[in-house]
């Protein structure tokens, strides 16, 4: 065998190897390629990215068409480094406003992103049109670097800050409870208006398939958008304020904690809530959000808070009404009841004092203008001791019941976040503190001129008037009238619940005739309005902690009521010292329009009004506040 | 002119056309993993797909010149060609400069270049003209060894200055010496070897039933060999054989955990990848995203410069290393079966052609031609497609380089022109 022969089968050999080799790389590409198909998968989910495209916010009119929350695009200069080569950084900086070694900073602080060389990077935020405008002419000069748009929300008028509320970045918690609709980074309502119609004011998120690259850089949509959905902007919700009114109340408010609930008794929607001190809601608007908010909160005169549902006061005088009504249905007394009032009420072994000097009165009307303590003591008394129920539980779980007809004790159901019910102290509360046999009508007498443990918040203060107004009824006070879709153009109106208060409405005339005399000629005098006849009633919250609370309640016109009003000035004093002669300020403004110049000094004497010293703070501290705006 | 007639006459057209089909679909898939939407021309000088373009005109321009020149001024020159490279190679050691982390790279004049490349052309020539010599006889050891020291030495120097990948190529030179006449056990001893390390990688560092993974494989040898043992027992020296390999095998074993050990990093991380064990978060992103490209590229694939992997620059070094994962994603499994078969074509006719030499020298240059190729076509291949670890050398003729696809060329056509003077002389 010569060696060529033998070499000739190495020769095979080698060619073996080479097909073996072969075939083993086209198995396993087969099986790559196409037996095991999660690659196609795992290309995509490499490469096409879900984006979300989010819409346009809603947009807020007051009841007469007026915008009052719109939203203000700002700019974001957004940079990707690996492409800012050959930027004028003199000009740049000259145009923003700052300095070399803080653009240099910019740029370092970037660093801590990985691959932040070739993913967008926010450089300057939130410039306003104007200024960015003038920045895009040189924008040639700046490779690298584009704007970005946002909207931010805008309240030209600055009032009703926690009635519009305000947007903030969702927590966890909403995430959770949304099902994962939400995702971090979102922005919600996160109080007021805002925040109870998210849904509506929200719209619906798009989203859009998008190729990125290996730097997460985008490149393209994907298969031309077609699996792409759009957002649908937010609706507009047209609320029930009267913007000017609301404007007005709070700069009559300004330097006074307080509040001011204006209702439009027949629809139940609220013309003004007045929460002092406010804020400017653009404050928490934006980048400078998070530090104002933080200052807001910290205040000691509680801006955030929202007084006219949250803050709750015994009602005092404004209380009468619904006492004397109660009494009347009961059929325990008329309306030409009589009680002699010499000033002192003596009562189970009690001596009561009434606060005003007045002949005696001889029927309701007299007794609500004198707002005489014993009248409204014995009318309570009898109610109490009516000898047809079987024991005390009996009649007082009755009387709890017309108070809650009114509205109080229960929320009102008002479309606002965290309203407070008040307190119409329940029969369980007054078992526990005497024993089940240990009160009477002389342990309680105290509720029969609204002081106690009987709480209201000024909103439901205004209620009880509007339902005087309505002779009987009041309507779910709300601040939104209706819906409307910007591209439809439809409009859904809310309908809202009608309440029957279980008094009698035959005795409303008799009582709405003794509010409307208290302001003619009673305790409220200095809220008496030449051409309006308003009617309602003064107000003194006894106080532990200072001077009392000021506070009036009321309606107007009498013959056709238009308006109805609850005002409390902390710590104001007697209820015609503050809160009667701005309730008749607002009732005036609403009705005529005007202020009439001979009142024009009682209306100086209540805007200048200044309270702030009994509150322990010597300065407006809102007034250090940083605000987004640039006007 | 008639001259060259004669020539194009003899050049075998079809190693010719298979040369130039691998350069242009290496072209194409160049420039698709280069491209963006912004959509430069594939000729722009800009980017790789046009810097390779000069390139292939070089190449072009170098394999004419190889044709024209008469073949034996190789084989006469074949030594002093394989001491100048030699001095070249070693060169790097003083002139180098570093190119991601090798410093295997020479800047002459404008451009750089890897005199590794070159290395294996002047060991392909340098072991022809020695096999090739009268009474050179590589079953003798005197000869063997002669043979060895010159596939050894490059290979030494070149692995010596980082380049691991080419290093290995140099291995391929045992086909060379097979098919002239060396020993099989040298390749079976070879293959068992590499099977052994693959195993004790597999087996070192795990623990199996409390037992380090090593003794359990020690054990499982043991075993087996106790029953060659059994069946062999009358037979002395076969006993006293498989002892010895056991004991060997031990041996290895250990001095493979050792050596692992004194791998760099890179390298560790890249075997353990290839194991499929676990390595630190983003080290296997290369051959994954790599697989995923193939991968996803299905049957047909996703349609030239649609590839999302090769698009969106979701692997590294596409252009040269892993330019096959951009042909497997935009061709698909068709794509894939061309790229094989043209190779498997390629080295088929090289072998051929090889085999019809009466020149002895113009046969082993041949082999050492389908040799290297095809070790570069293993390797990068395997690496690719995730069978092999991640070892950096070009697939012949279609990454993107110049001074890979200048030396292929080179080596190529060299022996295109022994094959056209084949009936001239028998050397």
């Amino acid at each position: 065998m010569s060696s060529k022969d033998l070499f000739k089968n190495r020769y095979r050999v080698i060619q073996l190897i080479i097909v073996c080799f072969a075939v083993i790389f086209l198995l396993r590409l087969l099986y790559l390629q196409v037996i095991d198909r999660k690659y196609v998968s795992l290309a995509r989910n490499n490469a096409v990215k879900e984006v979300d495209v989010y819409p346009t916010r809603g947009l807020v009119y007051d009841r007469k068409g007026e915008l009052i929350v719109y939203n203000e695009a700002i700019y974001d200069l957004m940079v990707i480094p690996k492409q800012a080569k050959g930027v004028d950084t003199v000009k740049l900086c000259e145009l923003l406003g700052i300095t070399k070694e803080d653009y240099v900073k910019r740029f370092m602080d970037m660093k801590k992103q990985k691959g932040y060389q070739y993913i967008p990077n926010v450089f300057f935020k939130q410039m306003s049109l104007k200024d960015y405008s003038r920045l895009q002419e040189y924008m040639y000069l700046f490779p690298g670097f584009y704007g970005q748009v946002r909207t931010i929300r805008k309240y030209p008028h600055r009032v009703a800050a926690t009635i519009l509320g305000d947007i903030g970045e969702v927590d966890d918690r909403q995430i959770k409870e949304s099902g994962g609709y939400y995702k971090p980074g979102d922005y919600v309502g996160q109080s007021g208006i805002e925040k109870v119609y998210e849904k509506e004011l929200g719209g619906k998120r798009g989203k859009k398939l998008v190729f990125f690259d290996v730097h997460n850089k985008e490149a393209g949509s994907f298969a031309n958008g077609e699996y792409d959905t759009l957002a649908i902007t937010g609706d507009n919700v047209i609320t029930t304020l009267d913007i000017k009114l609301q404007e007005y109340g709070e700069r009559l408010m300004q330097n006074k904690k307080g509040s001011i609930v204006a209702i439009e008794p027949r629809t139940g929607e609220i013309l003004a809530l007045v929460s002092s001190p406010g804020y400017d809601p653009n404050l928490l608007c934006g980048a400078v959000r998070g530090e104002n908010f933080r200052a807001l909160l910290t205040d000691s005169l509680l801006p955030l808070y929202s007084r006219p549902t949250q803050a709750t006061y015994p009602p005092g005088s404004s209380f009468k009404p619904v006492v004397g009504l109660i009494a009347l249905t009961e059929g325990v007394q008329g309306v030409n009841y009589t009680v002699p009032c010499s000033g002192v009420y003596n009562f189970a072994g009690l001596s009561l004092h009434c606060s005003h000097h007045h002949p005696s009165a001889t029927n309701i009307q007299y007794a609500l203008m004198q707002s005489c303590n014993p009248y409204f003591w014995q009318t309570f008394r009898n109610t109490i001791e009516n000898r047809q129920y079987k024991d005390i539980h009996d009649i007082y779980a009755k009387w709890i019941a017309y108070c809650n007809s009114f509205g109080l004790g229960l929320k009102t159901g008002i479309d606002l976040p965290s309203e407070k019910s008040g307190n119409i102290p329940s029969i369980k509360y007054f078992d526990k503190m005497y024993g089940k046999t240990g009160w009477h009508s002389s342990t309680i007498i105290s509720l029969g001129i609204g002081q106690g443990e009987i709480l209201v918040t000024p909103l439901q203060m205004a209620n009880i008037f509007a339902t005087c107004a309505n002779k009987g009824y009041w309507v779910t006070p709300h601040v939104v009238k209706k819906i409307s879709d910007p591209v439809t153009g439809k409009d859904v109106t809310h309908r809202y619940e009608v309440h029957k208060s279980t008094v009698d409405p035959q005795y409303f005339d008799a009582v709405d005739e003794g509010l409307f005399q208290v302001v003619e000629a009673g305790t409220a005098k200095s809220a008496h309005v030449d051409g309006i006849t308003l009617c309602g009633k003064t107000g003194t919250a006894q106080n532990p902690h200072g001077d009392n609370h000021s506070m009036f309640a009321g309606y107007a016109p009498y013959e056709n009521p238009q308006i109805a009003i609850a005002v409390v000035v902390e710590n104001g004093g007697y209820g015609a010292a503050y809160a009667a002669p701005i309730a008749s300020l607002m009732v005036e403004k609403y009705l005529n329009d005007t202020i009439q110049t001979k009142r024009l000094p009682l209306e100086k004497k209540m805007l200048e009004g200044n309270l702030l010293n009994k509150y322990g703070v010597s300065i407006n501290k809102s007034a250090g506040l940083n605000d987004s705006g640039d006007e | 002119m008639a001259r060259q007639e004669s020539i194009a006459g003899k050049i075998d057209w079809l190693t010719v056309f298979i040369y130039i089909l691998l350069v242009l679909i290496g072209w194409m898939a160049i420039y698709s993993s280069v491209y963006t939407d912004e959509g430069k021309s594939i000729f722009d000088s800009g980017i790789n797909s046009g810097k390779q373009f000069q390139w292939m005109v070089a190449s072009a321009i170098l394999a004419f010149i190889v044709l024209i020149v008469d073949s034996r001024f190789y084989t006469t020159f074949a030594y002093i060609f394989f001491g100048f490279i030699l001095l070249f190679v070693l060169s790097v050691f003083v002139l180098g400069t570093k190119v991601k982390g090798q410093a295997n790279w020479i800047r002459l004049g404008g451009f750089q270049m890897q005199p590794s490349e070159l290395a294996k052309f002047g060991t392909a020539l340098a072991l022809s003209k020695f096999l090739s010599t009268l009474n050179v006889d590589v079953r003798r050891w005197r000869d063997k060894w002669k043979a060895f020291a010159i596939i050894g030495i490059p290979m030494l120097i070149v692995a010596g200055q980082g380049d691991a990948g080419s290093a290995i190529v140099f291995l391929s030179f045992s086909l060379v010496l097979f098919r002239d006449g060396l020993e099989p056990y040298y390749l079976i001893i070879g293959a068992s070897v590499a099977v052994l390390s693959v195993l004790a990688l597999i087996f070192s560092g795990t623990i199996i039933w409390t037992i380090p993974g090593k003794f359990v494989l020690i054990g499982a040898l043991a075993f087996i060999a106790a029953i060659l043992v059994y069946f062999n027992w009358k037979n002395r020296k076969t006993v006293m054989i498989i002892a010895a390999i056991w004991v060997a095998s031990t041996a290895y074993i250990f001095s493979v955990d050792f050596a692992f050990s004194k791998l760099k990093p890179h390298q560790r991380d890249r075997i353990n990848v290839l194991l499929g064990k676990e390595v630190e978060e983003g080290k296997d992103w290369n051959i994954k995203q790599s697989i995923i490209a193939i991968g996803s590229g299905g049957f047909t694939g996703k349609g030239y410069l649609n590839g999302t992997q090769t698009k969106l620059k979701f692997v590294p070094e596409q252009s040269t290393d892993f330019i096959f994962s951009s042909i497997g994603e935009e061709f698909g499994f068709l794509g894939s079966i061309t790229i094989i078969v043209l190779y498997v074509g390629l080295f088929f006719r090289l072998l051929y052609l090889a085999e019809r030499q009466r020149s002895k020298f113009s046969r082993i240059y041949g082999y050492c031609v389908a040799s290297i190729l095809f070790f570069h076509f293993l390797v990068n291949m395997g690496m690719v497609i995730g069978v092999a670890p991640v070892i950096g050398i070009p697939l012949p003729f279609v990454s993107y380089g110049g001074s890979s696809l200048l030396s292929f060329t080179v080596l190529l056509f060299i022996f295109v022109r022994l094959d056209t003077q084949r009936y001239e002389t028998m050397r």
